[in-house]
């Protein structure tokens, strides 16, 4: 799964590029946090097809929502599969549909299917902003941010240097393969030679990366990056007029969210559904 | 050149050794990401994503196992899992330190296969506790992995009972137990396939 992703920041021209990237952090957590404590399709739909809209301004929507549909949809398909069918899921209740598969009579339940919906759209939530904010914040800004924030700066290069890092095993992991392929890797076999195949790859892999190391290590030094003095930065990060409309729009909405869980419940729209937990 | 053609080589002083497990944090988190990659290549019905922590523990200690398992949860949770899953983290801090623990004494170790599965037949074991939680905290006990084994083992196993945190658990004890097994297994070989000037902790033998 992890080598569907296309990882990095790319430069773009967009309103939600130019965001501050604290404004789209906060953004992040906000929406996951909210969508995690309502339980209703409606509201969790309305945040998604924001969220949408923002990727869109962004530039950003057609790489997100491939990652979203590869993710998701197996997710959904199988926990609706297991979930709504009357396979074991003790709140089913309320048919929804029924068809027939060889002779067998079979009913979908609203419980089950519904509550599958919510928690894929949560699911939704989370990973679309979490994206916004990483493929459209310039690391560089994120860095200064970040020192700004006093947290040390072997933290920060560690955080920012693994995006660095995996595009460059990736390619290395297709060279090891290929060299591999052309020695006779077969990956029709056996689990315990799919294993083996395994090693062959991963252990050329290693070593490499540990050789880097002491490369990386030396070029950072040369470069002062233990050096006790006080890191200056070339890019500055500061808020705009368009992050104070973004944190007082989440601002505004939260106390509306406080004001209906407090007045009407975690339900606010959805009617004729139970709230169910999952640990019952 | 190498150490066995007789050149002399300098032992690293604790400063340098400072760097160089700063450096391997990232390192750790990234083999991690990117064994998924090597997975789909080689068709293994298996995640094996916690290798390279208890293979950074071996090498470079417990905090840097933990910070670079740590890291490539946070990486995960910024990239395709989202926000809950940050807190799958702490089964990569907690894959660590087991592996620390085994390490210390002397079960984490090629040569004695009899105790180096059995460390991690242990650690897989404990860590289905740790997977249902989180499987519950941040999925709503649904069948997570994509993988139809799982998701029949899931289903049977709530068929049976009708509990979804028992059938959550079920699925990861039918994966946990061989894939840590193997993920430790593989963390020891790549290990001791790594020259000694590599090793950035002392050894227990």
């Amino acid at each position: 799964m992890s080598s569907l992703i296309q990882l990095g920041y790319e430069e773009k021209d967009s309103w939600v590029h130019k965001l501050d990237p604290r404004t789209k952090f906060i953004l992040f957590i906000w929406a996951s946090i909210f969508n995690y404590i309502f339980y209703d399709i409606y509201i969790s739909l309305a945040f998604l097809i924001s969220l949408i809209v923002l990727t869109v301004v962004g530039k950003v929507a057609k790489r997100i929502l491939k990652i979203i549909s590869i993710v998701l949809i197996p997710f959904y398909v199988l926990s609706t599969l297991v979930i709504a069918l009357p396979i074991g899921f003790p709140y089913n209740k309320t048919p929804l549909f029924s068809f027939t598969v060889f002779g067998f009579g079979v009913t979908f339940y609203l419980e089950g299917a519904a509550y599958v919906a919510i928690w894929t759209l949560r699911l939704a939530i989370t990973m679309t902003s979490a994206l916004l904010f990483f493929l459209t914040s310039n690391p560089a800004r994120i860095t200064t941010i970040l020192l700004k924030l006093r947290i040390p700066y072997k933290y920060i290069y560690a955080l920012l240097s693994v995006f660095q890092l995996i595009p460059i095993m990736q390619r290395r992991i297709q060279v090891i393969y290929q060299a591999q392929v052309s020695r006779g890797l077969n990956v029709n076999v056996g689990l315990f030679k799919r294993l083996k195949n395994f090693l062959a790859i991963l252990i050329p892999l290693t070593l490499g990366s540990m050789s880097d190391l002491q490369l990386r290590a030396i070029a950072l030094e040369s470069r002062g990056f233990s050096a006790p003095v006080r890191k200056t930065f070339i890019i500055r990060s500061d808020l705009t007029k368009s992050d104070y409309v973004i944190l007082s729009v989440m601002v505004a909405l939260s106390a509306l969210f406080i004001y209906w869980i407090t007045t009407i419940g975690l339900i606010v729209f959805m009617k004729g559904i139970p709230y169910i937990r999952p640990a019952g | 050149m190498s150490e066995e053609e007789g050149i002399e080589v300098k032992p690293m002083g604790a400063y340098g050794e400072t760097i160089l497990k700063i450096v391997l944090i990232p390192v750790i988190a990234a083999l991690n990401y990117v064994t998924g990659a090597i997975v789909t290549l080689t068709r293994l019905p298996a995640f094996l994503d916690t290798w390279a922590t208890s293979f950074g523990v071996i090498v470079a200690g417990l905090w840097v196992g933990a910070l670079g398992g740590f890291l490539y949860n946070i990486i995960m949770a910024l990239t395709l899992w989202g926000l809950p899953a940050w807190v799958w983290g702490f089964i990569n801090v907690y894959i660590a330190v087991i592996t620390w623990v085994f390490y210390r004494a002397g079960w984490v170790d090629v040569k004695k296969p009899g105790k180096l599965i059995a460390a991690g037949l242990i650690t897989g074991f404990t860590n289905t506790f740790a997977c249902t939680l989180v499987s519950v905290v941040a999925f709503g006990a649904l069948p997570t992995a994509p993988s139809p084994f799982m998701t029949a083992v899931y289903a049977w196993a709530l068929n049976a009972t009708g509990n979804m945190v028992f059938a959550s658990w079920m699925s990861s004890v039918a994966v946990e137990l061989y894939d840590k097994t193997i993920a430790l297994y593989i963390a020891a070989i790549v290990a001791s396939a790594l020259p000694k000037r590599f090793i950035l902790t002392k050894s227990t033998s």
